[in-house]
């Protein structure tokens, strides 16, 4: 019985062992939470982010001024939406359009540029020719404005119809895609759901290059076949 | 004896250790149409192309869960279960033999497990260089638990070593004894 109970001394030695792993490693590991929990709060006032909107879905209808479905467009097409950004009253970007959709997205960044060049790119290589300031299609904004998102569906004879005017504060916000969906269906009030992306300007470029890349491994596969 | 209870202490002790600590790293590398790309990639999933180790414990729970049973028993049984039983019966033997009395059954196991020795360190081994050239470029590296957990092994073999001497002398002595009565 001894004996026995003498064995509680190794097994108490390895424990120990262990014990004292977990514990010098499990501090860095509570530091990178509370890094992620301050990161995932709100947007820092004094910072610049690019704001973009990613995705916008639209009802299949509009709403007439008597509330009454009606066709987004005379000829049946659905509708040719775009978007634009405006703080204090100015237009501070306008998006590409994207035609007969009920459901259009934008990538934040258009650049005709090879794969191969991407590294480079991605590294801050001016060689290529390219500013990557230059390539995104975002608002830069600080992280306390307040903007107004008006999407809009584009019509060519006569002044584009409002298909929503979303104001947003940023400081509801966080970093990374925000989804807002529409809960008060009217006239000129007709998207359902709106996907904004908010990256901090000095943070990573990822969030931009991820699609590109995407699109162009595509691509060069393509072209390998 | 003092010695061989030091030798156990600081190999119970480094088991422990070999255990938690990083046994293996695994180095996520991208390499496409004759081009590397980790760089770009890191930049893109840092959370994906991130250096991450793993211990002896988390490699057997990543096997089970992932479907591995059979390894992860295999793993689970000459790497925890066999070096703690062989560390205990070590410390039992130690013990008698500090009382005067022969370890008798449990030295003779601990030789009988002998055989075996090292090869909870040779499997975790084999289970590198069997891996280590994953598609894409990527690579694994054995870590400094690994080292831990040797020199934890390589220690228990000594203490039984020694053991095993002390055991023989003590046999002759209480054969020279009888022989004397």
């Amino acid at each position: 019985m001894k004996n026995v109970l003498s064995l509680t001394f190794p097994i108490g030695l390895i424990l120990c062992g262990a014990g004292v792993v977990a514990l010098l490693s499990a501090e860095p590991a509570e530091r990178d939470e509370a890094a992620v929990a301050a990161e995932s709060d709100g947007l820092d006032p004094a910072a610049t982010y690019y704001v973009f909107v990613s995705e916008v879905e639209t009802y299949t209808m509009a709403l007439d001024d008597d509330n009454d479905e009606d066709d987004w467009d005379d000829d049946d097409d659905a509708p040719d939406l775009y978007y634009k950004m405006e703080f204090d009253g100015k237009t501070i970007f306008s998006s590409s359009e994207r035609s007969d959709t009920f459901i259009a997205n934008w990538r934040g960044i258009t650049i005709p540029i090879a794969l191969k060049d991407l590294k480079q790119l991605a590294q801050g290589d001016i060689n290529i020719g390219i500013e990557f300031e230059k390539i995104i299609t975002a608002a830069r904004v600080k992280g306390g404005d307040e903007l107004v998102v008006k999407i809009l569906d584009k019509d060519y004879l006569s002044p584009s119809d409002e298909v929503g005017s979303i104001p947003l504060k940023l400081s509801d916000l966080h970093e990374g895609t925000n989804e807002i969906i529409n809960k008060d269906r009217s006239e000129g009030n007709g998207w359902k759901r709106l996907e904004v992306k908010v990256v901090k300007r000095e943070g990573s470029v990822k969030d931009f290059l991820l699609p590109l890349l995407r699109e162009m491994t595509a691509e060069q596969k393509l072209q390998t076949k | 004896m003092i010695r061989v209870f030091i030798l156990l202490i600081i190999s119970a002790f480094t088991l422990g250790v070999g255990l938690v600590a990083p046994t293996m790293q695994t180095e996520p590398r991208l390499t496409l149409y004759g081009g590397d790309y980790t760089e770009i990639m890191n930049l893109l999933f840092p959370e994906e192309f991130a250096v991450s180790s793993f211990s002896i414990i988390e490699g057997i729970s990543h096997m089970w869960s992932g479907g591995s049973e059979g390894v992860a028993a295999l793993i689970f049984g000459f790497s925890i279960v066999f070096p703690i039983a062989k560390l205990l019966i070590l410390w039992m033997a130690g013990l008698r033999l500090r009382e005067g009395r022969c370890p008798g059954k449990f030295l003779k196991f601990v030789e009988k497990l002998g055989k075996f020795s090292m090869i909870d360190v040779f499997v975790i081994s084999v289970l590198i260089v069997t891996v280590k050239g994953l598609p894409g470029g990527s690579r694994i590296h054995a870590d400094w638990g690994l080292y831990v957990f040797a020199v934890s092994v390589v220690l228990s073999i000594v203490a039984g070593f020694m053991l095993a001497h002390r055991a023989h002398e003590l046999e002759e002595t209480l054969l020279s004894t009888d022989k004397s009565v």
